[in-house]
């Protein structure tokens, strides 16, 4: 009854209110109406061993704020976008709070379990809307609502003038919620909610812009690439329900070794990892990031560099027991990341827009994360994943923050000499590109040199070398950007005219590149090391110690300064005619720039022939010899009858008229002799 | 007054179809349109007193009404509801007023074309309720005029093509429901009185040899089957479709394919149990054809409703699917697909009638760039188009994926195969979408306007309705697992209904049932 009250109360103050912050007070309001609502049906319901009643709150900010700004966006004005950020930022200090309830409980007891309503239950068949926060789920709540909530900010400043500006936070906000839904899911229906709900997220920013015909067809092909893999995926949940009965983590993972043989590991484990492949952008299905980069650059930045695409990484680490039952599910993990690590930095080489540099560049690194995570060092997986949000992020809002400064101009062919006219942003983007480049003590290296060495310490020469080839390929790009962009003489006239952005891009930024520079910190000191507080749901993560491991990283670092100073000989020195060196080299940098090909192979093997199979299906089966058929025999009855015109009337009444009589006389008949 | 709410729920529409007959030709075009409104309102009404009477949980049919006909012969009239039928009448009750407002355009006889209607819906309800299969092959038959009468007299070019060949197919169907309805009648009269109650004739079934029960399935499947429609017999399902008005289209799609698929399990599956065993594989065989195969030819159509259409074949294929995976997930997916799909097809039809009002085209390389224009229609065309391609947290996805799992425990391909619908589907929405929304505008579409008020009423409670049910599918299935659940031991000839997988039931279910 009080939670009726309140929120009717609450949402009154959303409806009269222009202020941001009286809404937001409101929208609280609400809010804490369910939360009453919630406890109260709840008590009879579920026994869950680890509640924390603050836990839905996450997730449920930032729909609410969506929702406002779906229907009200436009009245709100410049407000959306405030409202949008503040949703998520109390989101964050929520998530903060959590984790740090969850950081002082004793470590093997880590777990928040909050069981909310019952969602599906048929049968036997139950699944709850059930929230799980453990070491791995803490990680990703807190990169998701605080790089979030700094994209958020940056996007107020750079979707400003936008006539959709409170549709594209809205859609942001859904995001958001989408995203935290799918860390949060205690069990794989709710994860597959969000997996589902990014994907339309990721739909709808990408083609946010939609007069654009290329950006429309961009979002669309994300949307059915990616959800190949997460039919997949779905095959893999009806498997898991067919072997265990239900589809909570708890139960799945602790009776899979006795319930699962090896064989149905592998199936199960291939199948999640299909939908991992779509959402990650990993080979084969990586084509549709470079393209997705048609969305506004806050949108690259959050969904397609930091949290969407890490999914597939988290559902790996998620469910790493069934891929250790399978082992072969791991061999495949590896061999995927290996080889998109590698593909993926050869085209990243010879792009000439700064942002598909960066979405091939994010394609390479999530194989990074997937090498990590068929080595069995899910510790070290999600360490890349933390800091690589970091220094992604910061790229991406660089970039953009570069490309509002130049009005829109992305080729970096009309870039060149930005370094005095945009110092903040140079500078930011500089720590971003050496972080991920692997230059000490910023973040990449750390992240990277973990990977190579678990590669070179369980004795995985190929995947070491192959790693390597990748890192040097990465630096590669990275320089080859950061001269292309900030250095030499402008070489075009917008070059000429740009200016730095306003401090709520650049501010943003300086956030970001702090956290770039010092995340690799994470897994450094002794007692804060970040694989150790994942160990409880990853187990334990190898690692080397001491001479070893510096000579190792040692090594990775000269690798990257050879790269970094390389670029500087091609593009910096001025001594090189790169573009004359890219023409004697052609047709190998249109190959790489166009990916390989791998579009135009899909088109010609798959698009093409399935198209004329649809037509033959529709035109010629179905039209010709199906209802062909069924003419024939209307046409063969009709022929029969043409005899007997007399009865055959062809007003569809006196047909209806006879059948009726018939049923009629037999009626009649039957009850006669009964 | 309690137990005759089926009938009056059956009454209304026909009380409201006689007083429109009656005074149609004297009051103006709006007030039939009202009067027509409101008996359709009134009847959901009703049917909203019909839930709330209604006792979860329990099985067996309740509000059974009855009465006597003609005493000598066995005929009587004998209506009742379970969860399965409960939310397909409310469905019906719910689809109508929606469809009602949405012919306000429609300006030629209007009286006639408004008596059609409710006579549809009076029939409709008759064949969800009756539990006397004379009475219900009457109400069957009585379907086909009215929906006849509405694609041939108001539906665009081709519509007495497409009005015949609907017409013929149902009827030749039903021809051998007649057949088999009169053959199990005559048996009736060895267990007393000859009657049409469904129970005694499903005792009679029990009875007869096993080709006989065979036959006697077959002859109940072809009826069902044309209707539903299942491949091969869909063909006449687009051209209907195509040519039929936009109401006509809503309520085809929503309730009438309805009838076919509730024929199946009502009727086939406890009357003829062992014949379903033994049917299931060619059944589920053609049910995963049709899934694939109406989704493939949905893929190149160029016309929006054609494309609706056969989207219709594939989604129904997932009902038929399930209900003969005979599990409890599969089974009470399949009903909840019914439901679901009635309001996701119903909302794409209503949708697709309003951008052919204004553009008045179906052809999709007429339209494009309709976005910029109509944001709001768009949006909720958009919202539409991921309900039906099956996104969680919205309706259909639940029903799709109960059928899936459900399906997947009795057979691994065809489990399978129908996901393959999953990608298949957001291909022809996704696609269909952007040829509307996106692209280049047309300079005559430049200027035309967005939702009306009448219209929003239209689309809201029918938006919503894909909202909540897509969050919260318990409202439905905690009604409709009890009564699946008799069908399914009817079948098994067993004592439990048969769930999906799992070596152990986990503690953790267990535990949470109420």
């Amino acid at each position: 009854m009080l939670s009726g009250i309140l929120f009717m109360l609450g949402t009154v103050g959303v409806l009269t209110r222009k202020n941001a912050l009286l809404i937001f007070m409101s929208v609280e309001l609400q809010l804490n109406a369910v939360n009453l609502a919630l406890v109260a049906f709840s008590s009879g319901a579920a026994v869950v061993s680890h509640p924390n009643p603050a836990l839905w709150l996450i997730p449920a900010l930032p729909l609410a704020t969506a929702a406002i700004n779906l229907f009200w966006g436009r009245r709100l004005g410049r407000w959306a976008g405030w409202l949008a950020s503040a949703s998520v930022i109390v989101s964050f200090a929520v998530s903060l709070a959590v984790v740090s309830q969850l950081v002082a409980k004793p470590a093997d007891d880590r777990l928040f379990l909050q069981h909310l309503v019952d969602w599906i239950s048929v049968g036997r068949f139950v699944v709850g809307v059930d929230l799980r926060v453990d070491g791995v789920s803490a990680t990703m709540i807190l990169v998701i609502t605080g790089i979030g909530a700094l994209i958020h900010v940056y996007a107020i400043g750079y979707m400003a003038g936008d006539p959709r500006y409170g549709r594209f936070f809205s859609y942001m906000n859904l995001f958001v919620f989408f995203m935290l839904m799918l860390v949060l899911g205690a069990n794989y229906l709710v994860l597959y909610l969000g997996w589902e709900g990014v994907g339309l997220c990721s739909y709808l920013l990408i083609g946010f812009w939609s007069e654009v015909p290329a950006n429309a067809e961009a979002a669309k092909k994300a949307f059915i690439t990616t959800r190949i893999g997460d039919t997949l995926m779905l095959i893999g949940l009806a498997l898991i329900v067919f072997r265990f009965g239900t589809l909570d983590f708890e139960v799945v993972f602790g009776t899979a070794g006795t319930v699962l043989t090896k064989d149905a590991a592998t199936a199960i484990a291939l199948l999640l990892f299909a939908g991992a492949v779509g959402k990650s952008a990993q080979v084969p299905l990586h084509v549709w990031l470079p393209d997705a980069m048609a969305g506004p650059t806050p949108v690259s930045a959050l969904i397609h560099a930091a949290t969407m695409v890490t999914a597939g990484v988290y559902l790996v680490v998620r469910s790493h027991v069934l891929f250790e039952l399978s082992g072969v599910a791991l061999t495949v993990v590896l061999v995927v990341g290996v080889v998109t690590a590698v593909f993926a930095a050869t085209c990243a080489v010879a792009q000439q827009d700064i942002k598909r540099v960066l979405a091939y560049s994010t394609i390479s690194q999530l194989g990074f994360m997937f090498m990590a995570a068929g080595m069995r060092a899910y510790g070290v997986a999600m360490f890349f994943l933390v800091a690589h949000a970091f220094y992604k992020a910061l790229l991406f809002l660089g970039a953009g923050s570069v490309i509002h400064g130049m009005h829109d101009e992305q080729d970096l062919r009309r870039m060149g000499g930005l370094r005095r006219l945009m110092p903040i942003t140079f500078a930011t983007f500089l720590v971003g590109a050496l972080a991920q480049a692997g230059i000490p003590p910023l973040a990449g290296s750390f992240a990277k040199d973990a990977v190579l060495e678990v590669a070179q310490h369980s004795g995985r020469e190929t995947v070491y070398v192959l790693g390597s080839v990748a890192a040097f390929l990465s630096a590669f790009y990275l320089g080859r950007m950061l001269f292309l962009t900030f250095f030499g003489d402008a070489r075009s006239d917008r070059a000429r005219a740009a200016r730095e952005s306003p401090p709520l891009l650049w501010v943003p930024l300086v956030l970001l590149a702090v956290g770039a520079a010092t995340a690799g910190w994470l897994n450094v000191t002794p007692e804060g090391r970040l694989t150790g507080f994942l160990e409880h749901v990853t187990g334990f993560t190898p690692a080397g110690q001491g001479v070893a491991v510096a000579a190792l990283a040692a090594v990775a670092t000269v690798i990257s300064l050879l790269a970094l100073a390389l670029t500087w000989w091609i593009y910096g020195s001025g001594r090189v005619d790169w573009i004359g060196f890219r023409e004697r080299l052609e047709p190998l940098p249109r190959a790489a720039l166009n990916g390989w090909y791998v579009d135009r192979a899909y088109d010609t093997a798959v698009i093409q022939p399935a198209k004329a199979g649809a037509w033959v299906t529709a035109y010629v089966v179905d039209a010709r010899i199906i209802d062909g058929a069924v003419n024939a025999i209307g046409g063969g009855v009709k022929a029969l009858a043409d005899g007997g015109r007399q009865l055959q009337t062809g007003f569809v009444r006196s047909y209806a008229l006879a059948v009726f009589l018939g049923a009629v006389a037999i009626l009649v008949y039957v009850g006669v002799r009964s | 007054m309690r137990q005759h709410l089926l009938t009056f729920t059956i009454l209304f529409p026909l009380v409201g179809a006689t007083l429109i007959a009656l005074v149609g030709r004297r009051i103006d075009d709006r007030d039939t349109r009202i009067l027509a409104l409101l008996t359709t309102l009134a009847t959901f009404g009703v049917s909203l007193l019909v839930l709330r009477d209604f006792q979860t949980g329990a099985t067996g049919y309740q509000m059974v009404d009855r009465a006597s006909w003609v005493r000598s012969l066995g005929l009587q009239y004998l209506v009742g509801v379970d969860g399965i039928s409960l939310w397909l009448v409310l469905l019906t009750t719910f689809l109508f007023p929606i469809s009602v407002l949405a012919s306000w355009k429609i300006g030629t006889n209007v009286a006639r074309y408004m008596v059609a209607i409710l006579v549809l819906e009076s029939a409709v309800l008759g064949s969800f309720v009756a539990l006397d299969l004379l009475l219900f092959f009457l109400f069957f038959e009585a379907i086909l005029v009215p929906m006849y009468l509405i694609i041939g007299g108001w539906g665009s070019g081709n519509r007495v093509y497409a009005a015949i060949k609907f017409f013929l197919f149902t009827m030749a169907g039903s021809a051998f429901l007649l057949v088999g309805i009169l053959f199990l009648y005559s048996r009736s009269g060895q267990l007393g009185p000859p009657s049409f109650e469904l129970g005694r004739l499903t005792q009679v079934a029990g009875g007869l040899p096993v080709p006989t029960a065979r036959w006697l399935f077959l002859a109940f499947f072809v009826a069902f089957a044309v209707k539903v429609p299942l491949f091969p017999l869909h063909t006449w399902l687009p051209d209907a479709h195509t040519e039929a008005p936009t109401a006509g289209s809503v309520l085809l799609a929503g309730v009438l394919l309805k009838v076919g698929t509730y024929g199946l399990l009502r009727f086939n599956l406890s009357m003829f149990p062992q014949a379903s065993i033994h049917f299931a594989t060619f059944v589920s065989v053609l049910a995963v054809i049709g899934i694939i195969y109406g989704a493939v030819c949905a893929l190149i159509q160029t016309d929006v409703k054609r494309l609706v259409a056969y989207s219709s074949v594939s989604h129904l294929g997932f009902v038929v699917l399930g209900i003969f995976a005979f599990t409890q997930q599969a089974v009470t997916g399949g009903v909840l697909q019914m439901v679901n799909h009635g309001l996701a097809t119903g909302a794409l039809f209503l949708l697709v009638g309003m951008v052919y009002e204004r553009t008045h085209t179906r052809e999709f390389a007429e339209m494009g760039g309709l976005a910029g224009v109509m944001p709001w229609l768009l949006g909720a065309f958009l919202f539409v188009v991921f309900a039906s391609a099956g996104l969680p947290g919205l309706s259909s996805f639940v029903g799709e994926f109960l059928v899936i799992v459900g399906t997947f425990a009795v057979s691994h391909l065809f489990g399978a195969l129908s996901a393959v619908a999953v990608v298949l589907g957001a291909i022809y929405l996704l696609w269909s979408y952007q040829r509307v929304a996106y692209g280049p505008l047309r300079e005559e579409h430049r200027y035309l306007p967005d939702l009306s008020g009448r219209e929003v009423a239209v689309l809201a409670p029918v938006l919503a309705l894909l909202l909540v049910f897509g969050v919260y599918p318990s409202l439905l299935t905690r009604s409709i697992d009890p009564a699946t659940c008799v069908t399914i031991e009817q079948v098994r000839s067993s004592q439990t209904c048969a769930d999906v997988g799992g070596p152990v039931v986990p503690a953790a279910a267990e535990g949470r049932q109420p």
